[in-house]
């Protein structure tokens, strides 16, 4: 199976991209799927300290950090890597990864680099995808569209809304529905993650006391939030590739082929 | 004896959804003294936390913080009875967070059982309404009520195949009571347990005679579901 790094970000602050991040892991997670992660937001650590067991805080700045994330992924038991990037991260890293011939890499198939940029519902949050366009070229470019504060993006103002959105012809579009806000500060609070939340489980694995409703809205947004990613060929192609090695590592296979 | 939600509710207003929640909070009262847990979704305080202050909730369900106090508190409190009071203005946003939580199922895992009671207007739309909450139970009861007074909407147009059409446990016919009845049974202070129970022996006998009789046919329909209240 071909590594495949997603990088979530965004030059905006505030706009989702550790609920984001959070959201995939936990989706991977539960299609089995073995991922690390590495956190910049550097030194404290927001998706930390949801993934503590897989998530490593590091400064996409500094060339050791990088070498752990991109040195790493023809080497790491794990298959896919999640690097959620802090605010204003973004285009400096493309255009890092642009001069170190990451991205050629990428285009050249040694392995999967998928851009997940999330985007809010402000002019300059919009801006940043003709600035990111550049480096998108042949790499899988998603922009998700943070519905979690019940916004709407300019979908009011056809020409606004048309100017950013309509004219992103390599970019697939998913929609980050929105979460009750009391859902979402009751699992922010507790730590945990969406689907030990949903299963009443605290963040020490142990049992929790988290409201029913709660819960319920948290899973309803699971499972819309699943239904996004799955119309994303960047992630169908992981759940395929984790399929294949599956396939091929099962021992009946493994005996028919001998 | 297994524990219940008695929701009772209808796509419309003033057609006995109150005096039906008072039947069962009562009779439920009579089967255990600490009496169900009652929730109303009546803001006005006109409603029935107006007969039952002390037992009950007054929910808005636009506030996620009394979605909680309805929703947790049930499915947390399993050994005991629930009787929900919903009003015609908020039966749309019930049932949409009813299944966006999964409550049914929640409710269902507790080891409560859910019984929606639904009284259907004499209209198209009433009965329509009625076959889409209940095609959208998959755990709960449910079961139809007509409530004579103002009409069965069998007598409309279309309505009566509609009515076919309801996949429910048990109906549940309410006899019509003339004004003058009414007037004591909705009276203040007046309660059917307390009827039951000797309490309201001021009531000319007579009419005393047709509140037993309106009891005595409910508590059949009621009886018929496997319930006991008696």
């Amino acid at each position: 199976m071909k590594h495949t790094v997603i990088m979530v970000g965004a030059d905006k602050g505030g706009v989702g991209k550790t609920t984001i991040a959070r959201a995939l892991l936990d989706y991977l997670q539960r299609k089995n799927i073995l991922v690390r992660a590495f956190d910049t937001e550097n030194p404290r650590g927001t998706l930390h300290r949801f993934y503590p067991g897989i998530t490593d805080i590091i400064d996409f700045n500094e060339v050791a950090d990088q070498m752990k994330v991109l040195d790493t992924v023809n080497t790491s038991e794990t298959k896919v890597t999640i690097v959620d990037l802090k605010a204003g991260n973004l285009s400096r890293s493309l255009d890092t990864f642009d001069k170190i011939g990451v991205l050629d890499a990428a285009r050249n198939g040694e392995f999967t680099l998928g851009l997940m940029h999330v985007v809010g519902p402000s002019i300059a949050s919009l801006d940043e995808m003709g600035e990111v366009a550049s480096y998108t070229n042949g790499i899988p470019y998603v922009v998700a569209r943070n519905f979690i504060n019940e916004t709407n993006f300019f979908e009011w103002d056809e020409k606004t809304y048309k100017k950013y959105f309509a004219n992103l012809p390599n970019a697939k579009e998913i929609e980050v529905p929105k979460l009750n806000e009391m859902a979402y500060e009751q699992i922010d609070l507790a730590g945990t993650t969406c689907s030990d939340f949903v299963a009443n489980r605290n963040a020490k694995g142990g049992a929790g006391n988290f409201s029913f409703v709660l819960r319920g809205y948290a899973k309803k947004w699971r499972s819309d939030i699943d239904q996004e990613f799955e119309k994303l060929e960047l992630i169908q192609s992981v759940l395929d590739s984790a399929r294949e090695t599956t396939v091929e590592q099962t021992p009946s296979n493994q005996e028919s082929a001998e | 004896m297994q524990c219940g939600l008695y929701i009772t509710c209808s796509d419309q207003a003033k057609n006995g959804k109150t005096l039906i929640s008072r039947l069962f909070a009562d009779l439920l009262h009579l089967r255990d003294p600490s009496g169900p847990q009652i929730y109303d979704t009546d803001l006005s305080g006109n409603s029935i936390v107006s007969l039952f202050p002390d037992q009950t909730e007054l929910i808005d369900l636009t506030k996620v913080s009394d979605q909680l106090k309805l929703f947790d508190q049930v499915v947390s409190s399993p050994q005991r009875n629930h009787v929900l009071d919903l009003s015609d203005d908020m039966l749309n946003r019930f049932f949409s967070i009813y299944h966006e939580i999964g409550f049914e199922q929640g409710a269902s895992d507790a080891g409560l059982e859910i019984l929606v009671h639904y009284v259907i207007d004499p209209s198209l739309q009433s009965v329509t309404t009625a076959r889409d909450i209940c095609n959208s139970l998959s755990l709960a009861k449910f079961l139809p009520v007509t409530n004579l007074a103002v009409g069965d909407c069998r007598q409309i147009a279309g309505a009566e195949q509609v009515f076919e059409e309801l996949d429910y446990d048990n109906e549940i016919v309410m006899p019509s009571l003339a004004p003058e009845i009414r007037s004591w049974a909705e009276g203040e202070g007046f309660t059917w347990s307390g009827f039951l129970l000797g309490r309201h022996d001021d009531i000319p006998y007579e009419i005393r005679i047709v509140i037993m009789e309106f009891m005595e046919s409910i508590y059949d329909q009621v009886g018929a579901q496997g319930e006991d209240f008696r």
